[in-house]
C-alpha cells in the first residue's frame, strides 16, 4: 500500500503539525497551499497519493473547489478525501456529502482522531 | 386644508373626494354640499380624466354616476378596483333610477355602496362618513402590514448578517487555535524532544488556556445555534456511562495541578437515555468544568438514578419541563466539594453572561458565562429540567442535577 498523503492547508502552522504528525505515524507527506496548488500537483503527480486530507476554506480555491476537480478526473476521482474545517456547518457538510467525502473533521482536531481517521481512509482503500 | 376635520378628528389634511358627473348642474350642487363639509373636493365630467387624477393622487373615496359620455361608470369603477398599485378608495356609485338589477351590477362591478337618484343630501353625507371610516382603517392596517413587512427584511437581512458574521468569527478564531493547540500538544508530547519541568509546566498550562478558548468559541456557536433555532438534536438510545467517560476525557486538562479528584459512579450497565451524543457530551463537559472552577480540592463525582418524573418541581415554574406520562428518567448528578453557591443565585446561574465569585480569592475566572446557559437549554430541549442544591448531610459544595429520559422502561425501577 503507498502510504503517501497529500495534505492541502494554508495554515502554515498546522500544516507543520500535520506533517510531523503524519510522518512520525510512517506516511510520506506532500503538501499543498490551496485548492489549486493541490490540483496543479495531482496533475503532474507520476504516482497519485493514497488520500487527500484538506482545509475547506482557503484562498483561490478551496476545499470544495479541489473535491469537484478530484472528483471530475478519472485519474483521481476514486480518491478518498478527509476535510479539516473549522466551519461545522450543516450547509457545508451537505455540500462535501456530495463529492463523497470520507469523513468531515471540525478543527481542532485532536492527534488520536486525525491518525484513526487516516488510517480508516487508508483501510478503506486497501 | 389643515383643519381638525370633523369626520377623522385628525390634523391632516381633509378627506379628497372626487365627483364624476356628465351633468354640470349636478357636480356643481354635489361640490357645493362636500366642501361644506370641509371636504376637498375635485369634480370631473369625463371618466378618462377622473381616472388619470385617482392614479396621480389616489383620492379618499368616488362620488360615481354611472352614465359618463367617454366612459361608462361602471368601467371607471372596476378599472380603479383592478389596479393592485392603488390603495383602497371607496366608490360610491349614483345610479339613475331604483332598478334593483342596477344596484348589483353596480356592487358587483366594484362599487362599495350606491345611491338612486333623486339624491338626500343627509343620506349622501352619511353614507360619505361611513365609508371614510371605512377607508381610514384600512389605511391603518395597509400601513401596519407595510411596516411589518419592512421589518421583516430587516429581520432577514440582520440574520443573514449575523449567521456570516458568526461564521466568519469561528473560522478565524478556531483556524489559528488549531495550529497553537496541535503545536502545543506535539511539544508536550516529546515529540520534539525532552522538556525541563519548567517548560513542561508551561506548555502545559498554555495549552489548558487554549483549550479555555477553543471551548468558550464553541459555546459561542452552540448558544447562536440554540437562539437561532438552528440547533439541531439528533436523538438516539445513548449509554450515559460512555458519554460520561467522553467528557471526563475532555476536561481532565483543566484539575491537573489542583488537589482534585474525579470519580465516575455512573454504572456501564445503566439503562441508556435518549439524546443526541455530542450535545449531551457538552453538558456534561460544562458541567464538570464549572465544578473544577468552582472546587481548589476534594472530589467531583458523577452520579444516576432512576426517577419516575423529571424533575419539573425543582426547576423554575416558568421554565420547567413536564414529566411525560409512562416516560421515566436519568437523574445525573454532578457534586462537587467547592465554594458553594448561596440560595438567592441558584436560578441566576443558569442566565447567560452570568459568572460566579471565584473559588479562591485572587484567582482568576475563566469562562463567558455560556457553560450553564448551554447546558440549561440542552437539557430542557431534551425534555428534562436542570436545577441545583447544596450539598446534603452539611458537606460543602454544590450538586447539579439534570433529568434526561430514559429510552426504555427500567423493570428495577417500575412503579
Amino acid at each position: 500500500m503507498i502510504k503517501h498523503i497529500l495534505v492541502v492547508e494554508d495554515d502554515p502552522l498546522w500544516l507543520g503539525v500535520i506533517e510531523r504528525r503524519l510522518t512520525k505515524a510512517g506516511y510520506t507527506v506532500d503538501s499543498a497551499r490551496n485548492g489549486r496548488l493541490a490540483l496543479q500537483w495531482l496533475a503532474a503527480a507520476p504516482i497519485l497519493p493514497a488520500l487527500v486530507l484538506t482545509d475547506l476554506l482557503m484562498p483561490e480555491a478551496d476545499g470544495l473547489d479541489l473535491c469537484a476537480g478530484v472528483r471530475g478526473n478519472s485519474h483521481t476521482a476514486h480518491l478518498p478525501i478527509i476535510i479539516m474545517s473549522a466551519i461545522d456547518g450543516t450547509d457545508l457538510r451537505a455540500r462535501a456529502a456530495e463529492f463523497g467525502v470520507f469523513r468531515y473533521l471540525t478543527k481542532p482536531v485532536p492527534a488520536g482522531e486525525l491518525l484513526l481517521t487516516v488510517d480508516a481512509a487508508m483501510a478503506s482503500v486497501s | 386644508m389643515n383643519d381638525l376635520h370633523p369626520d377623522t378628528g385628525a390634523t391632516s389634511p381633509a378627506p379628497r373626494i372626487l365627483v364624476v358627473d356628465n351633468n354640470g348642474d349636478n357636480l356643481t350642487v354635489l361640490t357645493g354640499l362636500l366642501t361644506d363639509q370641509h371636504y376637498r373636493v375635485q369634480a370631473w365630467a369625463s371618466g378618462r380624466a377622473a381616472l388619470a387624477d385617482v392614479v396621480g393622487d389616489p383620492p379618499d373615496l368616488i362620488l360615481l354616476t354611472d352614465s359618463i359620455p367617454d366612459m361608462d361608470g361602471h368601467e371607471v369603477a372596476r378599472r380603479i378596483k383592478s389596479d393592485t398599485d392603488l390603495p383602497f378608495i371607496p366608490i360610491i356609485q349614483v345610479t339613475a333610477g331604483g332598478d334593483p338589477a342596477d344596484k348589483i351590477y353596480s356592487l358587483d362591478g366594484g362599487a362599495d355602496d350606491y345611491l338612486s337618484k333623486p339624491l338626500v343630501s343627509g343620506e349622501l353625507l352619511a353614507r360619505v362618513r361611513a365609508l371614510l371610516r371605512l377607508k381610514a382603517a384600512q389605511d391603518a392596517l395597509r400601513s401596519r402590514h407595510a411596516e411589518l413587512q419592512r421589518l421583516h427584511e430587516q429581520l432577514r437581512a440582520g440574520e443573514a448578517y449575523r449567521e456570516n458574521l458568526v461564521q466568519m468569527i469561528t473560522h478565524d478564531l478556531r483556524g489559528p487555535l488549531t495550529g497553537l493547540l496541535g503545536a502545543l500538544e506535539l511539544i508536550e508530547d516529546g515529540s520534539l524532544g525532552p522538556l525541563t519541568d519548567e517548560q513542561a509546566d508551561f506548555v502545559h498550562q498554555s495549552l489548558q488556556n487554549c483549550q479555555t478558548l477553543n471551548d468558550m468559541v464553541a459555546d459561542l456557536l452552540a448558544v447562536y445555534r440554540l437562539e437561532a433555532g438552528r440547533l439541531e438534536l439528533e436523538r438516539r438510545p445513548l449509554a450515559l456511562r460512555a458519554l460520561a467517560d467522553e467528557a471526563c476525557v475532555q476536561v481532565e486538562a483543566a484539575i491537573t495541578g489542583k488537589k482534585l479528584r474525579l470519580e465516575n459512579h455512573i454504572p456501564t450497565d445503566f439503562p441508556r437515555v435518549i439524546g443526541d451524543s455530542g450535545k449531551l457530551v457538552r453538558v456534561l463537559a460544562n458541567l464538570l468544568n464549572n465544578a473544577f472552577k468552582y472546587t481548589e480540592q476534594g472530589t467531583i463525582t458523577l452520579q444516576v438514578t432512576v426517577q419516575p418524573d423529571n424533575g419539573a418541581a425543582h426547576a423554575g415554574p416558568d421554565e420547567a419541563q413536564p414529566t411525560l406520562p409512562g416516560r421515566q428518567y436519568a437523574m445525573v448528578q454532578v457534586q462537587d466539594t467547592g465554594v458553594g453557591i448561596p440560595a438567592e443565585t441558584r436560578t441566576l446561574i443558569f442566565r447567560k453572561f452570568y459568572r460566579g465569585e471565584p473559588s479562591a480569592p485572587g484567582s482568576r475566572m475563566r469562562g463567558a458565562g455560556l457553560g450553564l446557559y448551554f447546558a440549561r437549554h440542552m437539557v430542557e430541549a431534551h425534555g428534562g429540567n436542570i436545577w441545583v442544591e447544596s450539598a446534603s448531610n452539611g458537606r460543602p459544595g454544590s450538586v447539579f442535577c439534570f433529568s434526561l429520559p430514559l429510552a426504555e422502561p427500567y423493570p428495577g425501577e417500575e412503579a
